[in-house]
């Protein structure tokens, strides 16, 4: 019997004969599976080059998983037959380690404050830039941040905001613009913004710096909750940052 | 993995030119987190595999065409690792495997638009079945399809892969195009989506 594709090949090359042809056009309008394997071994016949990049891409890929994997099976197979007395050695330098923490941890020392813990946690200096090709007013209020100005920082993004509002890149300077200048209000308002928005890049950054400002402005146990919801949150950019501060915060409870 | 404009800039030209080094760097550096997120969601080690280099290949499509950029300090593999998620979430989907736990991590970051309308689109999808069932072909028939895609004539495919004649080597375009096309309509993701 003939195979479906060898009849959707012979259809394609116009090897059919014109009541043939005029039947397994019939049956691609009533059969979806035979008008799926006539797309198919059409859009087959349209891979182009992009196609072949990507194929490539993944065939390097596959390599590259291939050598780690060795590289990593070797590796293990060095220490456990090998090597296994530095096994030993560290799990007593940790035990060591270990009990010397729990003993700095339990010798009486002052909190850190709510200001402190702040100025440790908050640094968006890096986070504030512009590419060579940005515009010159939002440019020059990059450069405003820069220089500290944050009053004037904020005032310009809040006027670039109002010719683009749905800019969430925006709406996170402005909110650290705000923040650096001690509007907190404003600057939970910028941040929570941008998590009532649909879908952005800036969420996971609003999150962390909102939680922030709650800590600043005394807000503890709403920046707790905040700072749970990031660290219970895979692969969030502050993930690390969020539950060592949120432990610091539970133990000073 | 986290840089800044330049650098992300330097870094997507890198992945969109497939520098080997840089996508070494990337794997070594991005897996393990998609790895455990996989493994955590109901999915085995392939399955991982897959997700990941499916995350790279979206990137590397949107590199290319200029379409992507990093926001400083918001690192590849946080990117990697969301398209990765979102990924995994939608065959979790398919095959009606959705934890409650997988919920949990949608605000890792999220996707520039056109990204999150690739990863839904029914014609990338398709593409990506295409594309493993593609790389588990024998590599003589993925270099004679490989030839054929990048446009090269029968006669001089002939000529590449040793053929005798051009009709040897069309002969054998065809056997291969249609083992691809009988998996790829057999796939049960594949005919979900139709």
């Amino acid at each position: 019997m003939e195979d479906l594709f060898e009849k959707v090949n012979r259809y394609v090359e116009g090897k059919m004969d014109p009541a043939e042809n005029q039947d397994f056009e019939a049956k691609c309008k009533h059969d979806p599976h035979t008008a799926a394997a006539l797309k198919l071994w059409t859009d087959l016949d349209n891979m182009d080059q992009t196609v072949e990049a990507e194929l490539n891409l993944r065939e390097q890929l596959k390599d590259i998983h291939q050598q780690l994997y060795n590289e990593k099976s070797a590796d293990r197979s060095r220490f456990f037959f090998t090597k296994s007395y530095w096994f030993a050695a560290a799990s007593i330098a940790a035990l060591l380690i270990l009990i010397a923490s729990i003993l700095i941890l339990m010798l009486p020392g002052k909190p850190a404050g709510n200001e402190e813990l702040f100025s440790r946690y908050y640094h968006p200096e890096q986070l504030v830039e512009y590419s060579r090709s940005a515009q010159q007013p939002f440019a020059a209020a990059v450069r405003l941040f820069q220089q500290a100005d944050y009053a004037a920082a904020a005032a310009s993004f809040n006027q670039l905001l109002k010719q683009d509002t749905a800019n969430y890149r925006l709406m996170l300077y402005t909110g650290l613009a705000e923040t650096g200048a001690g509007n907190y209000e404003y600057a939970i308002t910028a941040y929570q913004d941008i998590l009532k928005a649909d879908a952005n890049l800036y969420s996971g950054y609003a999150r962390w710096f909102l939680a922030l400002v709650h800590l600043r402005t005394g807000q503890t146990d709403t920046a707790i909750e905040e700072l749970g919801y990031i660290a219970r949150t895979k692969g969030h950019p502050f993930k690390k940052e969020a539950t060592e501060l949120s432990a610091i915060l539970n133990r000073r409870k | 993995m986290k840089s800044s404009t330049t650098e992300s800039d330097e870094l997507l030209k890198c992945i969109a030119e497939a520098k080997a080094e840089t996508l070494k760097m990337i794997y070594r550096s991005c897996y393990p987190p998609v790895r455990r997120m996989v493994i955590n969601n109901s999915g085995s080690y392939a399955d991982a595999e897959d997700v990941f280099q499916d995350a790279v290949t979206i990137v590397f499509r949107r590199a290319r065409q200029g379409e992507l950029h990093l926001f400083p300090n918001t690192g590849i593999c946080t990117l990697l690792f969301a398209i990765a998620h979102k990924l995994w979430l939608q065959k979790l989907t398919y095959s009606k495997k959705v934890k409650a736990a997988g919920q949990q991590i949608d605000e890792v970051i999220a996707l520039p638009l056109t990204i999150e309308n690739e990863i839904n689109g029914l014609e990338s999808e398709k593409l990506r079945i295409c594309q493993k069932h593609f790389m588990q072909m024998a590599e003589k028939c993925r270099l004679l399809m490989k030839l054929f895609m990048k446009g090269l004539q029968m006669k001089e495919i002939a000529e590449i892969m040793d053929f005798d004649s051009e009709d040897q080597a069309k002969t054998a375009k065809y056997r291969c195009k249609k083992t691809l096309a009988n998996r790829i309509l057999n796939d049960k993701e594949y005919k979900a989506l139709l």
